[in-house]
């Protein structure tokens, strides 16, 4: 036997198991480099304090509004398609009556951007509004919020509230249950004789930034 | 006593282990410079899904260089885009707002349904309304009722009925070549909703292209450009054209809004809400911090860019360093 071999092997041995090491090391910092690269901040980005403000973007495909009118203790909702309906039945006459009121079409603009363009005015009746409408009870609240979250889900509908100064106490009651649920709403006070105006017309973007 | 047949054999086999070992040591002395290539080289310099030609690489460059050097001699004016129209543009609007005088005569049945399908609250009311317009033997009314139904569509989320009716929208020839904008507008939103960047970036493009003035398209554009420069893998030549475009739209944005705020609201965004350590968006809030004025946070965010390791392909980070480190020498 040689006396030289167990050294040999040693020295093999150890070439081995450093070679093996240095891969395992290898492979180990190939892994962890592109995390610590993340994970990194420049110093210079903590100067950068939290004063910016990002702005909110607009909704560029909102979901459909669905009017409701609150009128003493009367919530209704505004039947939209009653107008469209009166339009498609006498479409030169420019005003006309639904059971929920007047309305008055508007002129055309001079100049034309879309095909759609239209303003118009409704006059809720707010009697015969309330006339056909039960009081606003805690019962009738949750059915609203239901058929509000049905509407959101299946036609992605979101309610937009008219709520009139003698309606302010009704609405104020119904508010926070409307917060609770998530669902996403509008709110606007409305003076009793002034018209509700509703359109599609250029300002609405060159001088009205519209977040729905 | 060995024999000489045993010598020599012993001989052969310490041969054989000395230089097993001496390959062995070897072999552990190119492991540090295999690793340090590894390392230095950048992440899949060129391949983005297939590898890119080197000509794409090229051309990204020489468009790069183009771009820097044209914005350095004209200022960040040389990024507004060429007004046609002097009125003020429709910001918000993704649907024909923009177009002055367009229409001329318009068809008085044609108009009385797009109205009342405006004013209309249901859906499906709207979308009954404007079908028998689908049709309709004048091509922009027909292109107008198509892109209005897929715009209710993707109201409603329903993403493949919109894709599909923009898509038919775009079938109608002879148009006028802006107005195909808002379809391809549509293919771009209902593509970024999906999660598809790659299509939503191409829709886009093509809708900035068509109508340089839609400051929504070019908007959701940097938005989808953003999340794809965050991607961990993407090729040399995207990366660079990808961070010239966004440049372009910075620039181009205030222009549209007749507001300049736009440049610190789009730096405000980029420096708050990307990740720290991308030179890319770094680069752009730097800009966009510089052309609004606020000069500190400009030079914060520059020398954030320069310092950036971020997810980029090298020789793209190492073009966006230098030039973040060329506008932050002037701010010196």
């Amino acid at each position: 036997m040689d006396p030289d071999e167990p050294a040999n092997e040693a020295l093999l041995d150890l070439a081995t198991n450093l070679l093996a090491v240095i891969l395992i090391v290898t492979l180990f910092s190939l892994i962890s480099v592109p995390h610590r690269q993340q994970g990194s901040p420049h110093p210079a980005a903590r100067s950068i304090v939290a004063e910016p403000f990002v702005e909110p973007r607009r909704d560029l495909f909102p979901p459909f509004s669905r009017f409701y009118f609150v009128v003493g203790d009367r919530v209704v909702r505004w039947d939209q398609e009653a107008v469209v309906t009166a339009r498609l039945a006498e479409p030169r006459r420019l005003t006309g009556t639904t059971h929920q009121g007047r309305f008055e079409w508007l002129p055309e603009p001079l100049v034309t951007r879309d095909i759609d363009t239209f303003q118009m005015r409704f006059f809720v009746d707010a009697a015969a509004v309330s006339a056909h409408e039960p009081p606003f009870t805690e019962s009738a609240a949750a059915r609203l919020l239901l058929d509000l979250l049905e509407g959101h889900a299946v036609e992605r509908t979101a309610p937009v509230f008219i709520v009139y100064p003698d309606g302010l106490e009704t609405f104020a009651r119904f508010y926070d249950s409307l917060r609770a649920s998530g669902i996403r709403f509008r709110w606007f006070t409305h003076q009793p004789g002034e018209p509700l105006f509703l359109g599609r017309h250029p300002a609405q973007f060159t001088h009205h930034a519209i977040y729905w | 006593m060995r024999s000489i047949g045993d010598l020599v054999e012993v001989g052969g086999a310490d041969r054989r282990r000395r230089l097993s070992g001496l390959a062995a040591l070897a072999l552990a002395a190119l492991v540090p410079w295999v690793l340090w290539g590894l390392l230095s080289a950048p992440v899949n310099n060129d391949c983005d899904g297939a590898c890119a030609a080197d000509g794409d690489r090229e051309a990204a460059l020489a468009a790069w260089q183009h771009f820097w050097s044209d914005l350095a001699e004209r200022g960040e004016t040389a990024l507004h885009p060429a007004a046609a129209d002097p009125s003020l543009r429709a910001a918000g609007d993704t649907a024909f707002m923009r177009y002055r005088n367009l229409w001329g005569s318009i068809d008085r049945d044609a108009r009385e349904a797009f109205q009342n399908a405006a004013l209309s609250s249901d859906p499906d009311a709207k979308v009954r309304l404007l079908h028998p317009w689908t049709m309709a033997a004048d091509k922009h009314v027909r292109f107008r009722a198509r892109l209005e139904i897929a715009r209710i569509h993707l109201r409603r989320r329903d993403l493949a009925a919109a894709e599909a009716m923009a898509r038919e929208a775009l079938a109608v020839a002879d148009l006028v070549p802006a107005i195909v904008a808002d379809a391809y507008f549509v293919l771009g939103a209902v593509a970024f909703e999906a999660r598809d960047l790659d299509r939503a970036e191409e829709a886009l493009a093509r809708a900035v292209a068509a109508d340089p003035g839609f400051w929504d398209a070019r908007q959701m554009h940097l938005a989808v450009l953003a999340e794809q420069l965050g991607q961990p893998r993407q090729g040399t030549a995207p990366c660079l054209n990808r961070t010239r475009e966004m440049i372009e739209h910075l620039g181009a944005l205030p222009a549209l809004a007749e507001d300049r705020t736009q440049y610190r609201d789009l730096a405000d965004r980029f420096a708050l809400a990307s990740p720290v350590d991308n030179p890319a968006l770094a680069l752009l809030a730097g800009l966009g911090y510089l052309w609004s004025g606020d000069l500190g946070r400009a030079r914060d965010a520059l020398t954030r860019a320069e310092g950036a390791r971020g997810p980029l392909p090298g020789p793209c980070a190492d073009q966006i360093r230098d030039q973040a480190r060329a506008y932050r020498a002037t701010l010196e």
